[in-house]
Parts: structure tokens; C-alpha cells; sequence
């Protein structure tokens, strides 16, 4: 594996704090100019991740190579890496200017270049004109241009942002998602992008590294992560999942499987799972917005008979539960409301045929969680 | 007793505690202008001519200079100490962190009679000579909590991330203290400085035990208080430092409260 | 980076350490040491261990009698101190909207001067020819001057009062100032008058600052010897003044180190107990 073309590279990173494991055996490798992105809830250590990776904080087993270079031993302010702080961290007694400036010390700029090039990234994060206002002055949003601004101005290798967002209100935050995206492919900077928000980690990634207790659940594409989740943790933390039993019923010809799956009768899948025999129980589960929620009997393969339990209308789109026989819990279902008509007819305790996609249905073996492969 | 009369006494009282509270700090100066070796009513003529007797007294000028030289020592090792030891406490997470601040603050509760008479003895026993530097010993011990009180107080509103952000951008450690952790921590610094000043400056006990034959300027007074002829000027000299120790108390108060927006978070 | 940052963190907090070990901790040890040696006839220091120091102290009633008045005194002095200060943090944290800032920092610039100047300008205002009596001559309201102002316990506690007046409201006020408002509304609410409502709510809760006071000001006070020396005359001695002259003229510090100890010891002993009287009073309140 050529290993220029990833610029950060995590092996087996642990860290430990007193009796708790904020990262166990953490390995992931993220690629030149691409915004990666890590989500989890809170506690799940992405934050100890991306410290580590700055040098903020130090592994207690594991490597890390930012460009080739091992970074043992390397303190922060000798990595290639700049980071933007979760509450921006802003100098109080520094103007915006000498914030923006304050990296490029030792840069051996004169002072002409170095202006010039401070003037640049102020217009770049639309902060032009504001160089000479105290932190004091400034609004959320415009605190968090400049510590970006800061960072970017050193031009690092790799720029980490510590749940930058979090701090704005809903319609800042989302035109700086789509200002960041745009940002970091004309620089063509890696970001590396913790949050735990999901819409914002899908809307702005390349890939997406899912976190939990400390351990990476999957690394992939936000499409990937969202179709093809590969453990029920996954699946339930991004976006909605409806979740139901199987047992086994044997292999199939082709190789794949044949599972009696809860309200649905016998289905036929293409792929096997790991270890998978007659009699083995396991989940199976499909999104909400792959089953289909009509009056009357559709041709679809798995068409089954069903009752509303309740509805919400959301203008745009509607959300149904509906309960078929077989199946403990009610399935969740969205539909967009295509007909003028609205889902007016789908009201409590409707009789409703519910038709399910059969490539939209995942199978996961056990509740155990994977480690990521890259 | 309604509320309003209860307020109303409280009033009186507590102006009456006010004067009671400054009467002697006006006495001296009153009386360091009147034209009499007896410290009585009633007041004789205006007179500065005690003033000008303590300008020509070279012993005076020599107990100050030690006095002022004292207390610069004092001012500057106790708030350096101060700030590493205010860091230390809100930076990291350290074991045995109450006893420590405990043991730090000790000094002020335990009478100075026995710090002084216990650095007396164990300067004998090593062997180490009395004077100027044993005084500075004994003041830093007990500025040093003062110090520590105003820049912990200081440093517990500082950001870490500060500094974190300013490693990042490339500063050493030593460098990011420079540009970033000093200016902040400027005003609570210079309120130390004047406050542990002011307290080694007005010092008498300690430096009575310890200075041998290089007297503080209190040790001196305390030496002139038994002759009544050098009353009068006793009271001049007294009254000078009094007015020099409000003016910088009262500058280091305005700095110790300064919020210009500086590092708090 | 390469240490671990609580290194770093005990590394900073060594100077300060270091500082307390060897100037306070260190001299300490070594005065309790020194309480057991003796002097021989010559002069000299014989360090052969005895209890030699503490039996004299037992010999002759006039060392208890110094240490109980010091004692004694310093009880005063905190009591007459705290009564008198309380009502002013009351005052400053209840009563007082507009100039909290200002009066506080009134209350607290006497504390900034000398210790030596204030007490000396309260034996001018005592004094047989002082201030109160030549005042109170001129002014025809007295013809003889009044003899008890000086040189007594009286005139001891006077100045001490005066000199601790400051460690006393800070505390006090600080912790009224926290109290609840909505505590004392309360207590209205359910029946109970101002006064009662005082004591049955804001005098408790106030106790933390009233603690702090008394060991602030009960340990020092016990050991002051400035103002026993100027003010104290004969009969105000305290036991500063008896362990000074160990170290002085009667040239007996091994006897001077032994009172020390005493009345290091007795004090703190008292200050505790106090203190988790107090604390009781505190919490029964509830």
C-alpha cells in the first residue's frame, strides 16, 4: 500500500484515562484532500481522537503517522496539523488580525507577505474589514471564521475541527456546512471534521467514521453508511431503522440464504452471513422510507397485510406505524406525499397493505460490533 | 422592631463602626502636623518640621532602603512562586490537591511570633546568618498564600484552551506562557506584586526576629518609640507610610478587579 | 510531548512547596525539637532530650496564668470582634444596593497598614495625656483622666477588636451575601417575623463565614505581641511577650520553644472544638 497516498494513519491507538478506555486499538487511514468526517455520541472519544492526531494528547499504545512520519514524540506545535476549537479559543487580548497572525511567527514571512496573506484569509471567511475588532465584538459565527481563519492561514497538511458547529443556531450552522464543504475543496485541505450530529456529517463527508465506547464501527461512504450500515449500531444511529427477527432456514442453491423473517414469511437473500446455518437467529431490518404503504394488494414480492397505528403529517413527507401480524413492534414507514390527496386515508386502524423491497433488507449477525476495515 | 427601623439602626451602627475603623489611621496624621512633642488635645500650632527631621536622619534612610529592598525580594519571588503554583492548581488534576492549598495557606493562621521565633531557630541550627535574607525568608512565607490567593482566583477563569490553541499554532510551551498566559494573568500579577509589597513593606514582627543589625524601616519605628522626643517624627513617618501604602493597596484593588474581557471565558 | 503534564504540574508546584517544607514546615519540627533541649549555666546548648522546659512550665502558676489569659484575651477579642462586626456585613449585604464595591473596599483598606502603626496610634488615643482623655479634659466633661483606658487586658481587647475588625466582616459578609433571598421569604411566608426569621434562618446559614472568622482571627490573636507590648502593660502580658523575652534577655529558648509549643498545641485544640460546636449550631437550625 503506497502510504503517501494516506496522509493520517492510525494503528491500533489506545488511550487510557485512570479505570476508563477512551480509545481501544483505534486504527483508521484517511487520504489527501479528503473531508472525513468522525460522528458518535458523546463519550464515544472522537474528541480524544482528533487530540491525539494534534498532539494535545499522546497515545498509550499505537502508532500514528501524519505524511509518513511517525509522530512519537512529536509535540503539537511541530505537526503539520492545525486544529479549530470546539469554543474557538480565541485570544481575548489579540485583535482579529493578530489572532489570524498569531501562527505565523516563525514562518519567516516579511511583514509585507505577512499582512498580505492575513488579508487574503480574512476575505476568504468573509471577515475583510474586521481585522481591527477585539474578540469581544464579534458574534458566535464570526469568532468561529476567524479561529478557522487562524488555522488555515499556516496552510496545514491536515486541518482538524472539533465540533466547530455546535455552538451556532440551526441556520448559521447549516450555511456553514455548506461554507466549509466549499472551503475545503478549493483549498483542497484534509479536513478532518468531528461531530456528532449525522445530517452534517453526511451532508459534508467523503467518509464517515462512526464511533462508539471508544472503538470505530465503520468506516464508509455516507451513502455506504446509510445503505449498507454493518452493524445494528450503526444502522440505528444513523437515520431511522425498523428492526425484526429471522431464523434460518437453510442455504440456498446460489449460495445465499433462506430466512423465515418475522410478519413476512420465507425470504430469499443472495448474500450469507458469517457462520450462517439452519436454526441461527439473527436481525434482520430495512429503512422506512423502503417500504411502501398502499390500500390495495401491490405486485411486489413481499406484500403483507397490516394496520395503521398512527401517522404523522409533515407536509412534505408522512411518517406511518404500522402494525402487521408476526411482528412484536409496529414498523416505521415514510412516504413522500406524492398524491395532493395526502396519506388522508391512512388514518388509525386503516386496513393498509405494507410492500417491502427485498434488496432494501439488511441482515446483521449479532448485535457485536465490528471493527473497521478501511 | 419593624424592618425599616432595624435598617435604620444597622445605619448608625455601622457608620459609627466606620469611624471607629479609621480613627486611628487619621489620628497619626493629624497629629504628625501639630507643633508638640505630646500627642494630646489641645492642638498646638501647624508645624512640618517633623517631616524635615526625618529627612536628615540617615539611619531612617538606611532602615527604608533594607525595608524597600526587602520588599521587592519578597514581592517578586512570592508572586513568581505565586503563578506557577496558581497554574499548576487549575491546570492539571493533581493528587492531594486540597492538603497541598492547606498546607500553602498555613502560614496565615499560625501566629507570626512562632514563624519568626521557629526560622530563628532553625537559622541557628544550619548555620545561616540572621539579616536581610532570612527577613525576605520569612516575608515570602507568608506573602506567598496572599499571592496564591489573588492568582488562583485569576487562573480559574482561564481557558486551557488558549494555550492548547496557541501549542498548535506553533509556539513552544515557554513561548505560549510569554504570549498568551502572562498577559492574561498581567492584572491578577501586578496585584500580587503591590499586595505582597504592601505586606512585607508594613512588616514588623518577623523582620524583628530576623533582621539583626540591617533593621526594616518598622523595626526602626518600633526603636523609636521609646523616646518621647522622637515621637512627633515617629508619627510623621508613620503617616507617610500609611498614605503610601493606601495609594498602591488601592491600585492593586483596581487591577485585581479588572474585567476588560481578559481570558475568562 | 514528552512528560506526562501532571509532572509538569507537580514540577511547577515545587518551588512553592519547597518554599512552605523549608521555611515553615522544616523550622517547625525543629522548635519542637529544640522544646526538649536545655541551656547549661555557660550559655551553651546541651541537646541531651528532656521534659525539663514543660515541668517548669508547671512550676509556677504565673506561666498558666499568661497562657490562660491569652487565651482568655484572644476569646474576647473573637467574640467582641465577631458581635461587632456582624451587624456592618449585615448592613453591607442586605441593605446596602448602590455601593456594595466602594464600601467594601473601605472596610478592607485599614487591614493594608501597618499593624505596628495602628496599634501604636491606639495607645496615642488611650493614653493617660492621649487623645480621649486630653479630649474629654479640654472639653470639660471629665477632671481627671480616666486611668482604665491603658495597660490592661481592656485596653488589649480594645486594639485587637479594631485590628481584626476586617478578617471578621469579609467572612461574615461573604456568606450572608450567598444566602438565598428566598430562604428568608420564606421563612416570612410561614409565620415567622423578622427577628425570629434571623435566627432561625439567617444566622444559621451564615455560620460557615462566622467559622472562618473565628479561626482567622482566635489562633493569630493568642500569639500577637505587638499589641500585649505597647498597650498590655504589666497586667495585659500574653504569652508573645513571655516567649519573646526567652529569646531575649532571659536567654532560655529552649524554654521559649517549649511555651511555644503549649500554646500552638492548647489553641488548636480550642479552635476545633469550636468550630464543631459551631457546626452543630449550623446544622440544627434545619
Amino acid at each position: 500500500m503506497n502510504g503517501q497516498r494516506h496522509l493520517v494513519e492510525l494503528q491500533e491507538l489506545t488511550r487510557r484515562y485512570d479505570d476508563h478506555l477512551a480509545l481501544d486499538k483505534v486504527s483508521l487511514r484517511i487520504r489527501q484532500g479528503e473531508f472525513f468526517s468522525i460522528l458518535g455520541p458523546s463519550g464515544c472519544g472522537k474528541s480524544t481522537l482528533l487530540r491525539l492526531i494534534a498532539g494535545l494528547d499522546w497515545p498509550d499504545a499505537g502508532s500514528l503517522l501524519i505524511d509518513g512520519r511517525d509522530m512519537r514524540g512529536v509535540p503539537p506545535y511541530r505537526r503539520p496539523c492545525n486544529m479549530v476549537f470546539q469554543n474557538y479559543a480565541i485570544f481575548p487580548h489579540l485583535n482579529v488580525r493578530d489572532n489570524v497572525g498569531y501562527g505565523l511567527r516563525k514562518f519567516g514571512l516579511s511583514a509585507t507577505e505577512k499582512r498580505e496573506r492575513i488579508e487574503a484569509m480574512l476575505l476568504a471567511v468573509r471577515l475583510g474589514g474586521l481585522g481591527d475588532r477585539k474578540p469581544g465584538q464579534l458574534s458566535g459565527g464570526q469568532r468561529q471564521r476567524v479561529a478557522l481563519a487562524r488555522a488555515l492561514v499556516r496552510q496545514p497538511r491536515v486541518l482538524l475541527l472539533d465540533e466547530p458547529l455546535g455552538a451556532l443556531d440551526k441556520s448559521l450552522r447549516e450555511a456553514m456546512q455548506v461554507e466549509l464543504r466549499e472551503l475545503q475543496q478549493s483549498v483542497g485541505i484534509t479536513f478532518v471534521f468531528v461531530t456528532h450530529d449525522q445530517e452534517e456529517a453526511l451532508s459534508m463527508s467523503d467518509r464517515i467514521a462512526v464511533m462508539s465506547d471508544g472503538r470505530i464501527l465503520q468506516i464508509a461512504s455516507p451513502v455506504d453508511l446509510y445503505e449498507r450500515p454493518n452493524c445494528p449500531t450503526v444502522a440505528k444511529f444513523i437515520g431511522d431503522m425498523n428492526f425484526f427477527g429471522g431464523v434460518t432456514e437453510g442455504i440456498t442453491a446460489s449460495g445465499g440464504a433462506l430466512v423465515q423473517v418475522d410478519g413476512m414469511g420465507a425470504v430469499e437473500f443472495d448474500g450469507r452471513l458469517e457462520n450462517e446455518k439452519p436454526g441461527l437467529s439473527h436481525q434482520v431490518a430495512i429503512r422506512p422510507e423502503k417500504l411502501r404503504v398502499t390500500g390495495e394488494r401491490t405486485d411486489a414480492a413481499i406484500c403483507v397485510r397490516g394496520k395503521v397505528v398512527s401517522s404523522s403529517y409533515w407536509g412534505d413527507q408522512s411518517q406511518i406505524q404500522v402494525s402487521i401480524d408476526g411482528c412484536a413492534t409496529p414498523l416505521t414507514v415514510s412516504a413522500h406525499n406524492v398524491d395532493p390527496a395526502g396519506a388522508e386515508h391512512l388514518v388509525r386502524g386503516a386496513d393498509v397493505y405494507l410492500s417491502v423491497n427485498r434488496s432494501g433488507l439488511l441482515r446483521f449477525c449479532e448485535e457485536e460490533i465490528a471493527h473497521g476495515r478501511v | 422592631m419593624t424592618a425599616r427601623r432595624g435598617r435604620r439602626l444597622r445605619q448608625v451602627f455601622s457608620s459609627g463602626y466606620l469611624v471607629y475603623l479609621y480613627l486611628p489611621i487619621v489620628i497619626l496624621p493629624i497629629f504628625s502636623f501639630n507643633d508638640s512633642f505630646y500627642i494630646s488635645f489641645p492642638l498646638q500650632a501647624f508645624t512640618t518640621r517633623w517631616y524635615e527631621e526625618l529627612a536628615s536622619d540617615p539611619s531612617i534612610i538606611a532602615a527604608l532602603a533594607s525595608s524597600l529592598q526587602i520588599a521587592a525580594a519578597t514581592a517578586l519571588i512570592s508572586t513568581f512562586f505565586g503563578v506557577l503554583t496558581a497554574r499548576a492548581l487549575t491546570r492539571y488534576r493533581l493528587r492531594y490537591q486540597k492538603s497541598m492549598l492547606a498546607a500553602i495557606m498555613l502560614p496565615i493562621v499560625i501566629p507570626e511570633l512562632i514563624l519568626g521565633v521557629s526560622l530563628l531557630v532553625a537559622l541557628n541550627q544550619v548555620g545561616l546568618g540572621l539579616g536581610k535574607w532570612a527577613v525576605v525568608a520569612g516575608h515570602t512565607l507568608i506573602c506567598f498564600p496572599f499571592a496564591v490567593a489573588i492568582l488562583l482566583s485569576r487562573f480559574e477563569g482561564f481557558d486551557l484552551a488558549l494555550e492548547e490553541a496557541s501549542l498548535d499554532l506553533g509556539e513552544s510551551p515557554w513561548q505560549t506562557f510569554w504570549r498568551v498566559v502572562f498577559p492574561l494573568a498581567l492584572p491578577g500579577i501586578v496585584a500580587s506584586v503591590l499586595l505582597t509589597f504592601t505586606i512585607s513593606f508594613d512588616e514588623f514582627l518577623i523582620a524583628f526576629f530576623l533582621s539583626a543589625s540591617e533593621p526594616t524601616l518598622p523595626v526602626y519605628l518600633w526603636g523609636q518609640l521609646r523616646f518621647p522626643k522622637k515621637l512627633p517624627s515617629a508619627l510623621a513617618l508613620g503617616s507617610l507610610i500609611i498614605v503610601a501604602s493606601f495609594i498602591v493597596v488601592t491600585i492593586a484593588e483596581l487591577m485585581r478587579r479588572r474585567r476588560t474581557g481578559w481570558g475568562t471565558k | 510531548m514528552k512528560t506526562s503534564p501532571n509532572r509538569a504540574g507537580y514540577l511547577q508546584l515545587a518551588p512553592g512547596l519547597i518554599l512552605v517544607l523549608a521555611a515553615m514546615l522544616v523550622p517547625l519540627f525543629l522548635l519542637l525539637v529544640a522544646s526538649f533541649w536545655s541551656i547549661q549555666p555557660g550559655g551553651d546548648i546541651d541537646t541531651s532530650f528532656t521534659l525539663a522546659n514543660y515541668a517548669k512550665l508547671t512550676e509556677r502558676p504565673g506561666y498558666a496564668q499568661i497562657i490562660l489569659r491569652s487565651i482568655g484575651i484572644a476569646a474576647c477579642v473573637t467574640l467582641v470582634t465577631i458581635l461587632l462586626a456582624y451587624p456592618l456585613a449585615y448592613f453591607v449585604a442586605f441593605d446596602v444596593r448602590k455601593h456594595k464595591l466602594i464600601l467594601l473596599i473601605l472596610i478592607t483598606l485599614p487591614f493594608w497598614t501597618s499593624y505596628l502603626l495602628r496599634v501604636f496610634a491606639w495607645k496615642v488615643i488611650l493614653g493617660w495625656n492621649g487623645v480621649i482623655n486630653s479630649g474629654l479634659t479640654t472639653a470639660g466633661l471629665i477632671e481627671e483622666p480616666l486611668a482604665f483606658l491603658l495597660y490592661n487586658p481592656f485596653s488589649v481587647v480594645v486594639t485587637l477588636s479594631h485590628a481584626w475588625a476586617t478578617f471578621a466582616i469579609l467572612p461574615i459578609y461573604l456568606s450572608l451575601e450567598k444566602i438565598d433571598r428566598n430562604l428568608i421569604s420564606a421563612a416570612a411566608d410561614l409565620g415567622d417575623g423578622p427577628v425570629r426569621s434571623f435566627f432561625r434562618v439567617t444566622l444559621p446559614l451564615s455560620m460557615p463565614g462566622v467559622m472562618a472568622a473565628v479561626f482567622i482571627i482566635f489562633i493569630p490573636t493568642v500569639g500577637d505581641y505587638i499589641t500585649p507590648a505597647l498597650i498590655g502593660g504589666p497586667d495585659g502580658l500574653m504569652v508573645s511577650n513571655l516567649i519573646q523575652a526567652q529569646f531575649g534577655k532571659a536567654n532560655n529558648w529552649p524554654f521559649g520553644a517549649a511555651i511555644s509549643v503549649v500554646s500552638i498545641v492548647t489553641v488548636s485544640v480550642i479552635a476545633l472544638v469550636t468550630v464543631a460546636g459551631l457546626r452543630r449550631f449550623a446544622g440544627s437550625a434545619r
